[in-house]
């Protein structure tokens, strides 16, 4: 059995290792884009604070791939994928068979066309290393934020370890606006005021801040994955690609995970992409199974948590409010805490929190139990 | 059976809460969203970061899963003898 798996991130490496747990003789392949072996993506805010050193992000050295059997090829893309003749073709022109496949290559991170030497973007070990050095040679100047994403708040939160004068820019009277109600947005306002932190709200063009070379120009603008070579080779996608609660795709021996997967979520009852690490990992091990013959369902409450200026925000489960037959609200702007609670065919789907952790077990639980809202007590 | 000490680096974690979704009877979250070490469900003694627990094998084995699920590698685990399990250094 020749398992293929395209993205080397968290999702496609601990399937890779998943697939040599399983199968001692199974030929894997793991096409990476970047250069490095596994690093945490979510270790990048603390290695640009300066909390974890470089060497401490890594969680696979590079002599593990040949411990395990596992061809890895660094530094390589997938061009395309024949799936009526099972095999794709890499960015040195090889076509690689594969009996199944994994396409595990995340997101990639929304640009704007803004372009200049002192812009940082926050996605990769590289982006990290290029903010670290713009600190260094921008030391006094403005750490200017754009956007309203969990990025955008890692990127506050950094700019304020290191003390620089803190900018934070968004479309909208709040970040998170598409998902976060007045109340909670303010509570967001609001910390970020009492942190110092100048709060430019409904910017809508990145020229309007006046950026000089002088300052850092960070963006979390949300994320898009990069589907085009993915719908060519005749793969359903959507926002992400389109796979059931097993990660299958429409197409034969074609499997998805991670956060360009639009999986079958079957705890909140509805297709959608979860982007995280946890989801990524537990998907890649689903996926691995799968491929190598099980027919396993992936199924977990996914959650992100971020902490902005000192305030926790958490959002659990589905928060998109376009999905939502109803919000309910618990806590209040003057109360100093908000959770909503997301609701759909009378079950709560999802929450967020703004300075309300005592709401985590019980809002995971009722997501996980598909709790009435009537039945729900906080 | 094994003697394990589980603990967890309050300055890294970030609440994340893989370790609680792999292993709920020794990972919960506090109030500041830190995970906390638990010994079977019960916190003898009082609420802590670190923890002597004696586990079965199949129970050492799902811990050792919940510290490699940690996207910030905030879990250690040392054996009786005091070697670090996890993160293998």
């Amino acid at each position: 059995m020749r398992h293929v798996i395209v993205g080397g991130g968290i999702a496609g490496t601990t399937a890779a290792e998943e697939l040599r747990k399983i199968d001692a003789s199974a030929e894997i392949v793991l096409v990476c884009e970047e250069f490095e072996p596994l690093y945490s993506r979510v270790l990048l805010t603390h290695y640009v604070k300066g909390i974890v050193p470089r060497e401490k992000l890594f969680l696979k050295k590079e002599s593990w791939y040949q411990e395990q059997k596992i061809e890895w090829l660094p530094g390589t893309r997938c061009e395309s994928i024949d799936t009526t003749n099972g095999f794709i073709t890499i960015s040195d022109g090889r076509e690689i068979p594969y009996d199944r496949l994994l396409i595990a290559t995340g997101g990639e991170p929304r640009t704007l066309p803004y372009e200049s030497v002192n812009v940082a973007y926050f996605h990769s070990l590289g982006d990290a290393e290029h903010l670290i050095s713009l600190l260094r040679s921008r030391a006094g100047g403005r750490g200017i934020v754009y956007g309203g994403s969990f990025i955008a708040a890692d990127l506050i939160d950094a700019f304020l370890h290191h003390g620089a004068a803190t900018v934070a820019a968004f479309r909208g009277p709040w970040m998170f606006r598409r998902t976060l109600d007045a109340d909670s947005g303010e509570l967001i306002n609001d910390a970020l005021h009492r942190a110092n932190v100048d709060v430019r709200a409904n910017v809508d063009d990145l020229d309007s801040l006046g950026a000089t070379t002088g300052d850092i120009v960070s963006i979390g603008a949300g994320m898009e994955p990069d589907l085009g070579w993915i719908r060519d080779a005749g793969i359903a996608v959507g926002k992400g690609v389109l796979t059931n609660a097993r990660l299958e795709t429409n197409v034969k021996d074609a499997y998805v995970a991670g956060d360009i997967a639009e999986f079958d979520d079957l705890a909140v009852g509805r297709q959608r992409t979860a982007g995280n690490w946890t989801a990524a990992r537990e998907q890649g091990l689903v996926a691995a199974r799968n491929m190598a013959g099980a027919r396993d369902e992936y199924r977990a409450v996914s959650s992100y948590a971020a902490k902005l200026a000192g305030l926790d925000i958490v959002f659990i489960g589905d928060t998109d409010r376009t999905a939502a037959d109803e919000v309910r609200v618990i806590g209040s702007h003057e109360a100093g805490g908000v959770t909503q609670l997301f609701v759909r065919g009378g079950r709560i789907v999802g929450a967020t929190l703004v300075n309300r952790n005592q709401d985590r077990q019980p809002a995971t639980k009722a997501i996980q139990t598909g709790l009435r809202l009537s039945d729900y007590q906080s | 059976m094994s003697k394990l000490t589980i603990k967890v680096d309050p300055d890294l974690c970030i609440g994340a809460a893989s370790c609680v979704t792999v292993a709920p009877e020794t990972f919960q979250l506090n109030e500041e969203n830190k995970a906390y070490v638990l010994d079977h469900g019960q916190e003898p003694v009082s609420r802590t970061f670190e923890r002597v627990v004696e586990v079965t094998d199949e129970e050492k084995e799902n811990l050792i899963l919940a510290a490699q699920s940690c996207p910030t590698l905030a879990v250690f685990i040392y054996d009786e003898e005091g070697v670090q399990l996890f993160p293998d250094v």
